[in-house]
């Protein structure tokens, strides 16, 4: 009976141990920025083995009074950008990018459209409508979705992150500047006052 | 419109000028041109009425909004030629308060910019690689409110010329060692002559269209002919 209750115990921790979430942090600072710099992207990525085992994911960007919305789009790699031509009048629109990281052309869209490209590799990719000349997009690619949009320098907060070493850095639209990137060793408690420096290239 | 592009093509043949042969040399000449997406042209071949964008059959024609790219009427393509030992050419650019004086510049490695600032401010002005992966910046000295200044450009390949204070102040650039440069209007003519005989590399380029690359011959005493139309397509494929 001895025997029995344990296999039970030991079967019963096994399954509990494997519903467990994996223990997430947060990450919290201040961006330090000279006046010139506006928007950037301050992300987190692993060490090591690159994408953490993440889903993929399809993100929408609108055409709308020809424009895009948002022309700044930031996924993780293995992510899908959808274009949904949401014009009210019969406006075509076509997608394309010389980006050497992606190049495409995907043809027109016409009114109610979808047309989906999916991005491996991270960097930057610009891409127009080769229709309207005021129509221009990027998409920033990055290697997790452990991540913050900011519009300008300020405080961040990336939470939900797993433990493990990571490195802290940001792009920077400025193509002037660059982040100072920090190595960190993410545990059971969170990082907090952090500064991520923005300088010079 | 790709038909009558091809057709204009063939009429301006006959007026499209090859280069004085000089003894000994060789030349290469033809016509540059953009166009828009082929499926907008065949979009607007096939529109049957006056509703869309497409224009009205009988008249032809896309009807082209403010907002809309007209490509036949392009002004910055540029056609390149890679020769060794040039001697640097020198390029115009002016700043003002509605922005740069070109969108785009292509040059050789070395050659210069005489940049006039009329703004009403001193600006910073730098070059940066625009690639994923480019790290590198030219920062060029401060440049006063009226002032002028010679800058020679030290970077290669896809480039930003950028004002660190105003975002709306920014030229392209595409610099590539020992290319002479030529800026032509959508259908102009373009020539290069009192070249020796040997193989050369042109490319045709228009910042938001990307370039082509085409190798061409030239020989003593004869005139290579090299038309190009620049398309969305045939620059993302472009074989």
């Amino acid at each position: 009976m001895k025997k029995i209750s344990f296999y039970f115990l030991a079967a019963g921790l096994t399954y509990f141990s494997s519903l467990s979430p994996i223990a997430a942090q947060s990450i919290s600072g201040h961006i330090e920025a000279p006046a010139q710099v506006k928007q950037l992207v301050v992300y987190m990525q692993a060490e090591g083995s690159g994408k953490s085992g993440q889903s993929q994911k399809t993100h929408v960007v609108s055409q709308k009074d020809t424009e895009f919305h948002s022309p700044l789009t930031v996924i993780a790699a293995g992510d899908k950008v959808q274009w949904s031509n949401d014009e009210s009048k019969d406006i075509d629109h076509n997608i394309f990018s010389l980006s050497p990281l992606t190049s495409f052309d995907l043809g027109l869209g016409e009114k109610g459209s979808k047309l989906e490209q999916a991005f491996k590799t991270t960097g930057i990719v610009n891409y127009y409508c080769s229709v309207h000349k005021n129509m221009e997009g990027k998409i920033i690619i990055l290697p997790d979705r452990y991540y913050q949009v900011l519009d300008r320098p300020g405080d961040f907060l990336i939470d939900n992150l797993p433990e493990g070493e990571w490195t802290l850095n940001a792009v920077v639209l400025h193509l002037r500047y660059k982040a100072e990137s920090i190595k960190l060793s993410v545990g059971k408690d969170p990082i907090k006052n952090l500064t991520l420096k923005i300088i010079n290239k | 419109m790709k038909y009558l592009i091809l057709l204009s093509v063939v009429i301006l043949s006959a007026c499209t000028a090859a280069p004085k042969v000089i003894k000994g040399k060789g030349g290469v000449y033809g016509m540059l041109s953009a166009d828009s997406h082929p499926a907008i042209n065949k979009k607007m071949e096939n529109d049957p009425g006056a509703v869309s964008i497409y224009g009205e059959m009988k008249t032809g024609g896309i009807k082209y909004q403010a907002d809309m790219v007209n490509y036949a009427k392009l002004d910055e393509l540029y056609v390149g030629l890679i020769q060794a030992n040039l001697p640097p050419q020198q390029h115009q650019l002016t700043a003002n308060t509605e922005g740069m004086s070109l969108k785009s510049i292509a040059l050789a490695l070395g050659d210069t910019i005489q940049l006039h600032n009329d703004t009403k401010q001193s600006q910073n002005f730098f070059v940066a690689e625009t690639s994923s992966t480019g790290q590198k910046i030219q920062t060029l000295p401060s440049l006063d409110a009226g002032a002028t200044a010679i800058f020679k450009i030290e970077l290669e390949g896809d480039l930003e010329l950028l004002s660190e204070d105003n975002e709306s102040l920014k030229t392209v650039l595409f610099s590539k060692k020992n290319m002479l440069t030529k800026r032509v209007s959508s259908g102009d003519n373009y020539q290069f002559d009192n070249l020796a005989p040997g193989s050369y590399q042109l490319i045709f380029w228009y910042w938001r269209l990307g370039k082509i690359q085409q190798t061409v011959q030239v020989r003593a005493e004869e005139n290579v002919r090299a038309d190009k139309i620049l398309t969305v397509d045939s620059v993302i494929n472009p074989y």
